[in-house]
């Protein structure tokens, strides 16, 4: 396939980060002009493990997703109740919990673990990049960080869901997608701690802040607290878990968040530009492709174009 | 207004789950002649029946067991007697029970006198709004069945008896006082529900703002929102699920010296001396925000999202909705449209020749697209 | 292709999709009555 200039650039990056030496960058380079034009071509012809074949999420990351999912969902089971109050639904599901006497108490120490997780989480993606740097081997295009390419990668999404582009954008190691929900949970996150502080500290916000605005801060509050929880789990449920368990291709369950890995065939289709860098920095995976493109006949090789030229109907 | 038939209607009930002794009752006045029987009542000139059928074993187990009939009934003078106008007001003294403490006859004169000079005093009859009030017997019933006096503990009664000797007279005794050491305060749910019954009344609510409109006289703020406000508060909540060890209406709007003086001494709170006035409003945060200061006062207990009470918050609430309710429509769409047009893809190639979501049994490694 | 789930894999990836299916059905009930009361 011949590469966008982009995506030229972004190989280019990894191998000169990788220090490829000549002969290796010359194979790294003929097997991708060997494959098919077409990216959805290979994908459709790669073999993938739903358990994850290519690395992608350290453990460090894994854990802060688990204790994320877990502090969430019981900081909704024992807040829902409260907002809610007079649904039909509240007495019986808050009784289950112990009452009320129990589940404030749950619902404080379950946020004090998620700002633990938080705080994890900034020293992981802190440390992370910044260990990078220092290797020579960061690059900013492999973070969560937005850049304009996402906007246009949207933008270019749009137009093939609704038939007006051939094909998907070659996206990078975080599509625009997971950057939206990254950035709308880390802010939702932040808005649930500070709102929940002013909560538990009222006595402290109201002295510091100047009278005039002390009523309106905790109206502001008190309306963002349940909103943004409500608003939070409407996404998860309908959204993050449509996305990881419904969407096809993911049915019944995406493992990534437990093994670290993700499949060949989503990586291809959603992450290609990180796809490179994993040819690039893994020699068994450039293996992988290769048989596999080849026992399908779909390398154009100077030894399969003539096997095509005999008569073969492929591609 | 409990009306006498509601009384009686309670002594009814009552008797079928509690276990009394029979009665002694001295009908020394003769007044059970006629009130003895059942279909004593009369018609008022608006249609409604008033009993006044008086059950001697029920009554000898109320607080009032030894208070003669006229001791209240004053204006009794002679059998049978004149139609009753007024009737019995709380502040009536006794003529037969002396207080032991102070050799006076015994009177509700102290609380009475209080309370009518509170928000809520009112006389016995009143016309228009000041009938809305609560008189003394909408909150105080004649109090008969206490769990807590069912059954006077033997090993007690036993030792009190050695010098009493009189086992009536000593069981009688500790009813008296272990009801009111068994702390009788009403619980937060019930004080909650207490107030309600008039705060929470739509129609009353209605009445008063509109007179005091024509009166161009001054109304609390909250008063028209009260009991929601409070019920959408977080007070208001945990109170509702039981918790006990948050405000409910009398934690600040009454005292907290002589508490059951003070909540019968409520003001507005407007008045400088309502514990909810601006000048005593902190003190009063402060019994269970230990850190409170003068900020912490501009916080609002009583919060609704009203325009008229709150613009901020109304506008808040507003714009909070509209964003997220287009944030999580936005995202939705997105999948939607993502799914659909994935099918571009071969998503539907894939479903009919196998996927995730429906897998056949032949994958062939060996087949070609 | 995706290679097939092993058995004790599929016991897993079922089960967590019926929690969370579970759980979202729960919620659209708990809306529904919201929404209706």
């Amino acid at each position: 396939m011949q590469l966008s200039n982009h995506a030229s650039s972004v190989l280019e990056t990894s191998m000169q980060q990788n220090k490829i030496d000549d002969a290796e960058k010359k194979e790294i380079e003929d097997l991708i002009s060997a494959l098919p034009q077409d990216r959805v071509v290979i994908y459709k012809n790669v073999v993938s493990n739903p358990i994850g074949d290519i690395y992608r999420y350290n453990i460090h990351i894994r854990i802060q997703h688990m204790l994320t999912f877990v502090t969430f969902l019981t900081l909704a089971f024992t807040g829902l109740p409260i907002y809610f109050f007079d649904a039909i639904w509240a007495e019986p599901f808050n009784s289950l919990m112990g009452g009320v006497n129990v589940s404030r108490i749950i619902h404080r120490t379950i946020a004090a673990v998620m700002i633990f997780s938080m705080i994890y989480h900034i020293v992981t993606i802190t440390l992370g990049p910044l260990a990078r740097i220092k290797l020579g081997i960061f690059d900013i295009r492999r973070t969560i960080i937005p850049l304009f390419k996402d906007i246009r990668d949207f933008k270019d999404d749009i137009l093939y869901f609704s038939g007006n582009r051939k094909e998907r954008p070659e996206m990078d190691k975080f599509n625009y997608k997971q950057k939206i929900h990254y950035f709308a949970a880390a802010f939702g996150n932040l808005v649930m701690v500070i709102s929940g502080s002013s909560f538990l500290f009222p006595a402290f916000w109201a002295s510091i802040l100047p009278d005039s605005m002390v009523a309106h801060f905790q109206e502001l509050m008190r309306i963002s607290h349940p909103h943004e929880a409500l608003l939070a789990l409407l996404v998860i449920a309908f959204w993050h878990w449509y996305n990881v368990h419904l969407a096809p291709g993911r049915f019944p369950m995406q493992w990534t968040f437990l093994t670290g890995k993700i499949t060949r065939e989503h990586q291809i289709e959603e992450h290609f530009l990180e796809y490179l860098r994993n040819l690039v920095e893994d020699p068994e995976e450039r293996e992988h492709l290769r048989d596999m493109m080849e026992s399908r006949e779909l390398l154009n090789d100077d030894d399969t174009e003539q096997k095509m030229d005999a008569g073969d109907s492929s591609s | 207004m409990i009306n006498k038939l509601t009384i009686i209607a309670l002594f009814i009930n009552v008797v079928l789950y509690s276990n009394m002794a029979t009665a002694s009752f001295d009908d020394d006045e003769a007044c059970l002649m006629c009130h003895k029987y059942p279909n004593m009542a009369r018609i008022t000139d608006d249609g409604a029946r008033r009993s006044y059928y008086v059950m001697p074993e029920i009554f000898a187990n109320t607080v009032h067991r030894n208070v003669p009939c006229r001791d209240c009934h004053t204006y009794i003078n002679e059998l049978p007697h004149k139609k009753v106008d007024t009737g019995v007001t709380c502040n009536t003294e006794c003529h037969s029970i002396k207080n032991p403490a102070t050799g006076k006859p015994f009177s509700h004169k102290i609380i009475y006198d209080a309370y009518s000079k509170s928000v809520h005093g009112r006389k016995k009859i009143e016309t228009s709004l000041e009938n809305d009030k609560p008189y003394c017997i909408t909150c105080h019933t004649n109090p008969l069945y206490n769990p807590k006096e069912e059954a006077p503990p033997k090993h007690i009664i036993d030792r009190c008896v050695l010098c009493h000797e009189d086992e009536k007279f000593a069981k009688q005794w500790y009813k008296h006082t272990s009801r009111r050491i068994n702390e009788v305060k009403r619980s937060s749910i019930e004080i909650v529900a207490l107030c309600s019954s008039c705060h929470e009344d739509q129609k009353l609510i209605d009445r008063h703002v509109k007179q005091a409109k024509i009166d161009e006289r001054a109304l609390g703020k909250k008063f028209p929102v009260a009991v929601e406000s409070y019920k959408h508060s977080f007070h208001g909540k945990l109170t509702k699920y039981g918790f006990t060890k948050t405000a409910n209406c009398l934690d600040c709007h009454a005292e907290k010296d002589n508490y059951y003086k003070s909540v019968h001494e409520i003001l507005p709170s407007r008045h400088e001396d309502s514990p909810v006035s601006k000048t005593n409003r902190v003190e009063t945060c402060k019994r269970c925000h230990i850190y409170a200061d003068e900020s912490y006062a501009n916080l609002d207990p009583h919060p609704t999202s009203y325009q008229e009470d709150n613009v901020f918050r109304y506008y808040t609430e507003i714009i909070y909705s509209l964003v997220g309710d287009f944030a999580l429509a936005a995202l939705i769409g997105l999948s939607i449209l993502e799914t659909i047009g994935r099918r571009r893809d071969g998503v539907a190639w894939r479903l009919l020749h196998g996927s995730s979501w429906r897998r056949k049994s032949k994958r062939g490694r060996d087949r070609k697209i | 292709m995706m290679t097939p789930l092993k058995k004790w894999q599929k016991v897993i990836a079922y089960s967590s999709l019926a929690v969370v299916l579970a759980w979202t059905a729960w919620g659209i009930f708990a809306i529904w009555i919201i929404l209706t009361s």
